[in-house]
């Protein structure tokens, strides 16, 4: 057992029933797919300001096989003073970055309310995910490209590589050291990972599954026949998160 | 494992496909490259014409044991589709496995625009395949079920998140309501889904090559 998935989630969601969603179902998952590691963001904290705090219970129920992402949430004045000293008591439980999702929270990926969380993440070196899509102006390539270029010691995972931008993120993330694509959603559309691939390297793209909404094998099946070399494969599924996480356990 | 692809589109679209399946030969690479053995497969060509598209798919792959023609079903009344009398016989002719019955086209579903078809279909069990791209797409399932309980109809999911709320109504309700899967894709949502109706419910379909 010895994959990593850096983009996952937890606990149920209002659009449809996740069977697969509670912290025993999940990680029965991950053993059916060989899955050792799985980093989240639960609905609950992406939905409800404030509610990191629970995070911190998931993690301990999962005895190691969850890492967390601190949710950041843009709106409300003085949040990062008031939880970047929370972050940092609850990081020994597992938490190992910050998660944005500018479309979801619908404020920019490189707004004025996020500098400090991203300044913090520099100096930190923290793991960052963020939900990006292609042609949205909150989290398109050109919000991505201006964290990127400010903020270069992050290590930057651009969640879902920019959906049907793929290319134009992969020469993104090809240029820049600490930027990364990923494989979820993005992986079920044809050719899409042959493309990071062959534009970015294999050592730029990280496994990530959106678990409870995906079932693992399905992007592990869009990794299996994507046409790359075994090396390749396994760079996606394991090396490059193993290198990305072992400074920050 | 064999597996038979419920839905697979042959000939060229408007839009340029990685997976060209312009001949027989081409799909038949496609479908090796998965370990597919047999696929149910409509034309391209119905995308501009019924009539052209069902005629093209009689003839794509005529004595290929891997492909099965599935003919697109529209109201006979414009002389665009065999009668209902005419259908079986047509049908067994050309080698056609099933119907698609798709709500997008420009047409109705109701009784008196294709309720001779669809009774002749439930009585020699002719299976209906009906395009479901998202949630409404079950209610059109639910809407031909009302009025033909017993009808062979499968909905070829195209939607990727859960079902649960829409498919498992229908599968209890309706028995002959079977549900391909498409890109379902949710955690846990096909086991649970065999757990509750069984695996004689639900067939493997890629949409191939979108």
């Amino acid at each position: 057992m010895n994959f990593i998935d850096l983009h996952g989630h937890h606990g149920a969601y209002v659009g449809f029933p996740m069977p697969r969603s509670s912290t025993p179902e999940m990680i029965r998952e991950m053993d059916r797919h060989q899955i050792a590691t799985l980093v989240l963001s639960p609905h609950r904290a992406l939905i409800e300001p404030g509610s990191n705090g629970a995070t911190a219970e998931i993690l301990r129920e999962a005895s190691g096989r969850f890492l967390a992402y601190w949710v950041v949430h843009p709106h409300g004045e003085g949040r990062f003073e008031r939880e970047i000293a929370a972050f940092e008591a609850a990081r020994a439980l597992g938490f190992v970055g910050f998660k944005f999702h500018s479309s979801l929270h619908q404020y920019p990926l490189d707004g004025p309310r996020f500098e400090p969380w991203w300044t913090y993440a520099d100096a930190h070196r923290l793991l960052v995910l963020a939900h990006t899509w292609g042609g949205d102006t909150r989290c398109g390539l050109e919000n991505c490209r201006r964290v990127a270029e400010k903020w270069p010691n992050v290590r930057f995972v651009l969640g879902h590589s920019g959906y049907h931008e793929h290319e134009a993120f992969a020469r993104l993330a090809g240029a820049h050291e600490h930027l990364y694509l990923d494989t979820c959603a993005v992986g079920c559309l044809d050719g899409a990972i042959e493309a990071m691939v062959r534009i970015a390297g294999s050592e730029k793209v990280v496994f990530g599954t959106d678990l409870p909404w995906f079932d693992p094998g399905y992007l592990m099946g869009a990794v299996k026949y994507s046409g790359i070399r075994e090396e390749d494969r396994m760079n996606i599924l394991r090396e490059n998160a193993e290198k990305i996480l072992a400074p920050l356990r | 494992m064999n597996f038979f692809d419920a839905d697979f589109l042959v000939g060229d679209g408007p839009k340029p496909s990685r997976f060209p399946t312009g001949t027989v030969g081409e799909v038949l690479a496609q479908m090796d490259h998965f370990g597919i053995q047999r696929s149910l497969f409509r034309s391209a060509a119905h995308a501009w014409s019924i009539p052209d598209g069902n005629r093209l798919a009689a003839s794509f792959a005529p004595g290929e044991a891997r492909l099965v023609p599935a003919w697109f079903l529209v109201p006979h009344h414009a002389g665009e589709f065999p009668s209902p009398e005419e259908l079986p016989g047509a049908m067994k002719r050309a080698g056609v496995g099933a119907l698609v019955c798709d709500p997008a086209l420009p047409f109705s579903t109701r009784r008196t625009f294709c309720g001779d078809l669809f009774a002749v279909c439930e009585e020699r069990r002719i299976p209906i395949l009906m395009p479901a791209p998202d949630y409404p797409g079950y209610e059109k399932c639910d809407q031909v079920l009302c009025e033909f309980p017993k009808l062979t109809l499968v909905a070829l999911n195209g939607h990727s998140w859960g079902l649960a709320r829409y498919t498992w109504p229908l599968l209890e309700r309706f028995p002959s309501f079977h549900l391909a899967l498409g890109p379902c894709r949710v955690s846990g949502e096909v086991q649970e889904t065999v757990k509750r109706f069984g695996a004689r419910r639900l067939c493997f379909s890629t949409g191939a090559p979108r």
